[in-house]
């Protein structure tokens, strides 16, 4: 039989956070400056707009293939939206929106073990984790992305090792325009792809 | 191990509680646990692999019920109790309360009968 334990209510999260903290300041590691200076960096710094500025560079630069930089097909074909593209699957066929079977493709992503830092909250939560990966149709149609039923998604979970970029479509009126000007239309939820742009 | 972090697929929960521009913290506190957990991988105390071993660590019910950073928190004082660093003892005393950690790390789960695991008599 273990011994029965004295009932403790648990401390209250930040109680336990500086508790930690004090702990480790009082081996001698200086904590708070790294501290001060991550948080400083996570708010500031590591911000979707770094994000954006990618996606516009592979608007723009012809250096990189059509395929990776989301562009509108130039063929006709069907008007449906190629939303999104992530990078094509290791081993897998990954040419969508630029073959003559035109892929009318949708990409999301989701990091079904763990989270992103620093994600949005509901891309943290435990329902979007649960759910975007086995019903990822309903959960987009549930954040305001309808996407026609002839149109795929494909989900991109995150792993430890390989963080994934969803590269958005250029919306047809920004054509043309300079890259600072298409960098600041670009949002966290495109590249998550949860919306369009 | 299978463990409760593995959520991809399970059924039941409702709808996401999605908003436009949602922010990635909540309180100051979160930033500072987030930026606590980065600094202690650049000080060495611990990698990101054991990081993120000890919240797949947590109890079902505590990882569950707990917030993102409640978890990134009890992944750190897991981790700094473990190495030695601190003693859970003293986290305790400093928070004025219990500090819930994760559970010891251990082999995946056999199905040997019970005569073969417990030690002979």
């Amino acid at each position: 039989m273990a011994q029965p334990q004295a009932i403790q209510r648990t401390a209250p999260v930040e109680r336990r956070l500086e508790a930690v903290q004090a702990a480790l300041e009082a081996q001698g590691l200086a904590v708070a400056q790294g501290v001060d200076e991550l948080s400083h960096k996570a708010q500031e710094e590591w911000v979707p707009r770094n994000g954006g500025r990618v996606v516009a560079k592979a608007w723009v630069d012809p250096g990189v293939p059509p395929a990776a930089a989301g562009r509108r097909p130039q063929r006709g074909g069907r008007a449906g939206p190629v939303d999104a593209q992530a990078p094509p699957p290791p081993g897998g066929a990954g040419e969508h929106g630029h073959g003559a079977e035109r892929h009318l493709l949708h990409a999301v992503l989701v990091h079904r073990l763990h989270h992103h830092r620093p994600a949005p909250d509901w891309y943290k939560d435990l329902e979007y984790r649960a759910r975007v990966v086995r019903e990822s149709r309903t959960v987009l149609r549930e954040m305001g992305l309808d996407l026609p039923p002839e149109v795929e998604i494909r989900v991109w979970d995150t792993t430890a090792d390989t963080r994934y970029m969803v590269l958005p479509q250029q919306p047809a009126h920004t054509i043309g325009w300079p890259e600072d000007k298409l960098a600041a239309i670009v949002t966290r939820d495109a590249m998550i792809g949860v919306a369009k742009l | 191990m299978d463990g409760i972090h593995d959520l991809g697929g399970k059924q039941g929960f409702g709808r996401v509680r999605y908003t436009l521009d949602a922010p990635a913290f909540h309180a100051p506190w979160e930033v500072r646990a987030n930026a606590l957990y980065g600094h202690a991988v650049r000080l060495g105390l611990f990698n990101m692999d054991e990081y993120r071993h000890a919240i797949e660590r947590m109890e079902p019910r505590h990882y569950l019920t707990a917030g993102y950073y409640e978890r990134t928190l009890t992944s750190v004082a897991t981790l700094i109790v473990e190495k030695g660093l601190v003693s859970r003892q003293e986290l305790e005393e400093r928070a004025g309360g219990a500090v819930p950690l994760a559970a010891p790390s251990a082999p995946g789960r056999g199905n040997l009968p019970q005569r073969e695991t417990l030690p002979a008599r």
